[in-house]
C-alpha cells in the first residue's frame, strides 16, 4: 500500500513539475515587467467536466488599463466599462475609467482547444516581484461553469489549488530610453 | 529486484516529464458516479462506477464502510475515464465512504469521496447513536436475568457455604445451579447483544462473528468475563469440602462485584476512585441480601427450629451489608444525578425514583424481620415463621422488579452523561474566519437523512452577507477520507444548508468552506472541525 501510495506521490510529483502549465486555464506569457504593453493569449484547453464552453469571462484586475480584447471569428465579443480604482497616467493622460470584464461567447467543445486575445497596459502601480492574477470564469451548458478564480494565499502556489486563476510575474519595469 | 524497479520507475518518470512537457493535457474531474454521491440504495451494489472527463489511473482507492473499517484490497478496473471498483459482499447497513486519489492525465494527482448509503444514512456525530433501538428490549431482558443468575445465584451459593454450612438442601442447591446456568446464557447472550448494540446493528447481525467480537471490544467484555468466572465459581463452590465451598464463594462473590464495577454507567462516571469501589460494595451487599433469600425461605419452611441461627446469623450480616449498599449507592446516586432536578427530568431520574422506593419497602420489610418476626419465630405454634417467610417472598418479588428496573438503566443515560453529551453537540460548531469573511458551521442531527450543516457567513466586521454560492468539503486524511464535496443550499435569509450528510467516522475532520462571493471572487476558510459518536 505505501510503496503504491509513494510511488503514484513520485510520479505525480515529477508529472506535474514537468507540466504544471498545461494543466488549467492559463496564460501563455507567464512574466512581464511593469510599465508596459503586455499580451495576453488565454489558453483554454478543456470544458466543464465533459461539457461544451459557452462563455469565457475575463476580470481585468486593477492596475490593468487600456485592454483592447482580440475580436474572434464565431464568437460574439461584449466588454464592460466600468471606473478604475484610481486614476492612472497613461502617456501623460489620466485614465479614470475603461474594461473592466471581457465576455467571449460562442462554442468549444470539450475535446478542443483554443486561445482568447487581449491586449493591455500594465500600470507603475503593480509591483513588481509579484504575482498578477486575472481570474476567468468559464461558462458551460446547464449552469455549469469552471471558476479559475482562485488566487493563492501567502505561502501557497497555484499548484496547491483545483481552480488557479491565471497568473504571471511582474518584473521590473525594463529602463526608459 | 528493488533496484531495478527504482531504474524502471525512474526511467518512465524522465519519458513521462518529456512526454508531458509538451503536450496540452487537461485536469481531470469526476463526471458522475454509480451509485451517485450521497445516493440511499436498498442492496450491496456490486461496484462502484467513477466516469471522469478523461482517462485516469488510481492511486489509492479505499473504502471506510459504516463500522468505520478500512477495506484497502479493492479490486479496480480502470477502463480510460472509467473506474470500476468492486464492493465487498458483506457491506453492513449504514453509510459508506468511497475514497479515490487518480492520477490525471496532466499528472496532477486529485482526489475526492463518494458517499453511499445502504438502507439508510448512518446517524452522525453529534449524539450518541440512538442505543440499537431493535436490540433494546432483549438487553433489558438479558441484563436481568444475568442480574438475577449473579445475586440469586452467587449470592445464594456464598450463603450455602458461609451462613447455612450444616443445612441439607439438595433441592435449594439445584435450584441454585439452574439460576447460575441461566445467568451464564443470558451472560453470553448479552455480549453478543451488545456488540449488536455496539455496530448499530439489527438483531439477526448476532450470527456474525464481528458481532460478537464488537461486543467483546467494548468495556463490557470484561463484564462478561469476570461475571462468568463469579458464575463458575458459584458452581464449584456448591460441592466439595467446607473449606473449599468457602474459597469458591468468596472469590466468586470478588469476580461478581468486579464484574459489575469493570462497565457500566455508574463505573464509568468520574471520579472512578470512588465510582468503581462503590460499585464493588454495591454489588456484593446486594448478593449477599439477596442470595440469601430463597436459600432462607426454603429453610424456614422446612425447619422454623433449624432455621433459626441462620437467620440470626444471616440478619447481623445484613445489617452490615444493607448499611455498606446504602451508602456505596446514596454515592453513586449523587454522582450520576448532578443535580436534583434530574430526577423528575430524566427517564434515568424516574427510574430511580422507583428504585428508591422499592428499596425503600424492602427496608422496612428487613427491618420488620429482623425486630420482630426474627424473635417472633420462637413463639411454638410457629406463626412467626409462617409470617417471615411471607415476608422474603414479599422481599423476592421486590428484589425481582428491582433488578428488572436496575435493567433498564442499562439503555437510560444518567443525567451526567446526558450533560456530557449535549456539550460535545454545542462543540460540534466551528468557527472560520478571514479578515474579510467569516463562517459559522454547526453540525446537528437531521433525523433519518443522517447529519445537517448550517452555515452562516458573515463579513469580518460581523456584518450579513449573500454570497453566491457555497461549498463545503469534508476531508479526514488519517483515515484515508478524500474530500467530500457538498454544494449548500440556501435556507432562510441568512443561512446555508447542507443536508444528508452521512460522516460514519468520528474524530476530527478537516473543513473547507468555499465562499463565491461574486462570479469572480472565492474565499476559501479552512479549519477542523470534530465530530463525535
Amino acid at each position: 500500500m505505501i510503496t503504491i501510495r509513494s510511488r503514484g506521490a513520485l510520479v505525480a510529483a515529477f508529472l506535474s513539475l514537468a507540466c504544471a502549465a498545461q494543466a488549467h486555464t492559463t496564460l501563455e506569457t507567464q512574466q512581464a515587467p511593469v510599465a508596459s504593453a503586455y499580451k495576453a493569449v488565454l489558453r483554454v484547453g478543456h470544458g466543464c467536466g465533459g461539457a461544451p464552453t459557452l462563455k469565457l469571462r475575463v476580470r481585468i484586475p486593477e492596475g490593468v488599463i487600456n485592454v483592447k480584447p482580440m475580436p474572434k471569428p464565431g464568437w460574439e465579443m461584449e466588454t464592460v466599462k466600468a471606473p478604475y480604482g484610481k486614476a492612472y497616467d497613461y502617456h501623460s493622460e489620466p485614465l479614470t475609467e475603461g474594461v473592466r470584464e471581457i465576455v467571449w461567447t460562442g462554442k468549444l467543445l470539450d475535446e478542443h482547444y483554443d486561445e482568447f486575445v487581449f491586449r493591455a497596459h500594465l500600470t507603475d502601480s503593480l509591483k513588481p516581484g509579484t504575482m498578477l492574477y486575472i481570474p476567468i470564469v468559464q461558462e458551460c451548458g446547464d449552469g455549469k461553469a469552471d471558476r479559475w478564480i482562485e488566487i493563492p494565499a501567502e505561502g501557497k502556489s497555484a499548484d496547491d489549488y483545483k481552480y488557479p486563476a491565471p497568473g504571471l510575474k511582474l518584473l521590473p519595469a525594463k529602463a526608459t530610453h | 529486484m528493488a533496484m531495478t524497479r527504482a531504474i524502471l520507475i525512474m526511467l518512465l518518470l524522465a519519458l513521462g516529464s518529456l512526454l508531458g512537457a509538451n503536450a496540452a493535457f487537461a485536469h481531470a474531474a469526476l463526471v458522475e458516479s454509480h451509485p451517485a454521491d450521497g445516493a440511499v440504495l436498498d442492496g450491496v451494489p456490486p461496484m462502484v462506477r467513477l466516469r471522469f472527463n478523461e482517462p485516469v489511473s488510481p492511486l489509492v482507492i479505499g473504502l471506510t464502510d459504516a463500522r468505520g473499517r478500512r477495506h484497502h484490497v479493492l479490486k479496480t478496473l480502470a477502463r480510460n475515464e472509467v473506474l470500476e471498483i468492486s464492493v465487498p459482499p458483506d457491506m453492513p447497513r449504514g453509510s459508506h465512504i468511497l475514497s479515490y486519489r487518480v492520477n490525471s492525465g496532466d499528472g496532477h494527482p486529485i482526489g475526492g469521496s463518494v458517499v453511499f448509503s445502504i438502507g439508510a444514512p448512518t446517524e452522525t456525530g453529534t449524539r450518541p447513536r440512538a442505543e440499537g433501538e431493535g436490540v433494546r428490549i432483549p438487553i433489558v431482558l438479558a441484563r436481568t436475568i444475568v442480574y438475577i443468575g449473579l445475586f440469586a445465584g452467587v449470592g445464594g451459593a456464598f450463603f450455602r457455604a458461609w451462613l447455612a454450612p450444616g443445612l441439607a438442601g439438595r433441592g435449594t442447591d439445584h435450584a441454585l445451579v439452574a439460576l447460575m446456568a441461566t445467568g451464564f446464557l443470558a451472560c453470553s447472550a448479552s455480549l453478543g447483544l451488545q456488540g449488536v448494540d455496539a455496530l448499530g446493528g439489527v438483531l439477526t447481525d448476532m450470527a456474525s462473528a464481528a458481532t460478537w467480537a464488537a461486543g467483546w471490544a467494548t468495556s463490557y467484555g470484561m463484564t462478561v468475563a469476570a461475571g462468568t468466572a463469579a458464575l463458575l465459581l458459584g458452581w464449584l463452590s456448591l460441592r466439595g469440602p467446607s473449606g473449599w465451598r468457602r474459597v469458591c464463594s468468596l472469590l466468586a462473590m470478588g469476580m461478581l462485584g468486579l464484574s459489575l464495577s469493570l462497565s457500566g454507567h455508574a463505573s464509568a462516571a468520574a471520579p472512578q476512585w470512588v465510582t468503581r469501589p462503590a460499585v464493588f460494595i454495591h454489588a456484593v451487599g446486594v448478593a449477599y441480601w439477596i442470595g440469601a433469600l430463597f436459600p432462607l425461605l426454603v429453610a424456614i419452611r422446612k425447619s422454623p427450629e433449624a432455621a433459626f441461627p441462620i437467620v440470626r446469623r444471616f440478619s447481623t450480616g445484613a445489617l452490615v451489608a444493607v448499611a455498606a449498599l446504602t451508602l456505596a449507592g446514596i454515592a453513586l446516586t449523587v454522582i450520576q444525578m448532578g443535580s436534583p432536578a434530574n430526577l423528575i427530568d430524566t427517564t434515568y431520574g424516574q427510574v430511580l425514583i422507583a428504585k428508591t422506593l422499592l428499596v425503600g419497602t424492602l427496608l422496612v420489610l428487613a427491618a420488620l424481620n429482623r425486630l420482630w418476626l426474627t424473635p417472633a419465630m420462637t413463639i411454638p405454634d410457629g406463626s412467626g415463621a409462617k409470617w417471615l417467610a411471607r415476608s422474603i417472598k414479599a422481599e423476592i418479588i421486590l428484589c425481582l422488579a428491582i433488578l428488572a428496573l436496575v435493567g433498564l438503566w442499562r439503555v437510560t443515560p444518567p443525567p451526567r452523561a446526558i450533560a456530557a453529551i449535549s456539550e460535545a453537540s454545542r462543540s460540534a460548531s466551528v468557527h472560520l474566519h478571514s479578515n474579510k469573511l467569516m463562517a459559522q458551521l454547526t453540525l446537528s442531527q437531521g433525523g433519518a437523512g443522517g447529519t445537517r450543516v448550517r452555515i452562516v457567513i458573515a463579513t469580518g466586521q460581523a456584518e450579513p452577507m449573500n454570497p453566491k454560492e457555497i461549498t463545503l468539503h469534508l476531508e479526514k486524511p488519517d483515515a484515508g477520507i478524500e474530500p467530500i464535496s457538498r454544494q449548500a443550499r440556501k435556507v432562510g435569509t441568512d443561512g446555508w444548508e447542507v443536508a444528508s450528510l452521512a460522516l460514519p467516522v468520528a474524530g476530527a475532520w478537516k473543513v473547507k468552506v468555499d465562499i463565491l462571493v461574486d462570479d469572480f471572487e472565492k474565499v476559501s476558510l479552512e479549519g477542523t472541525m470534530t465530530v463525535g459518536h
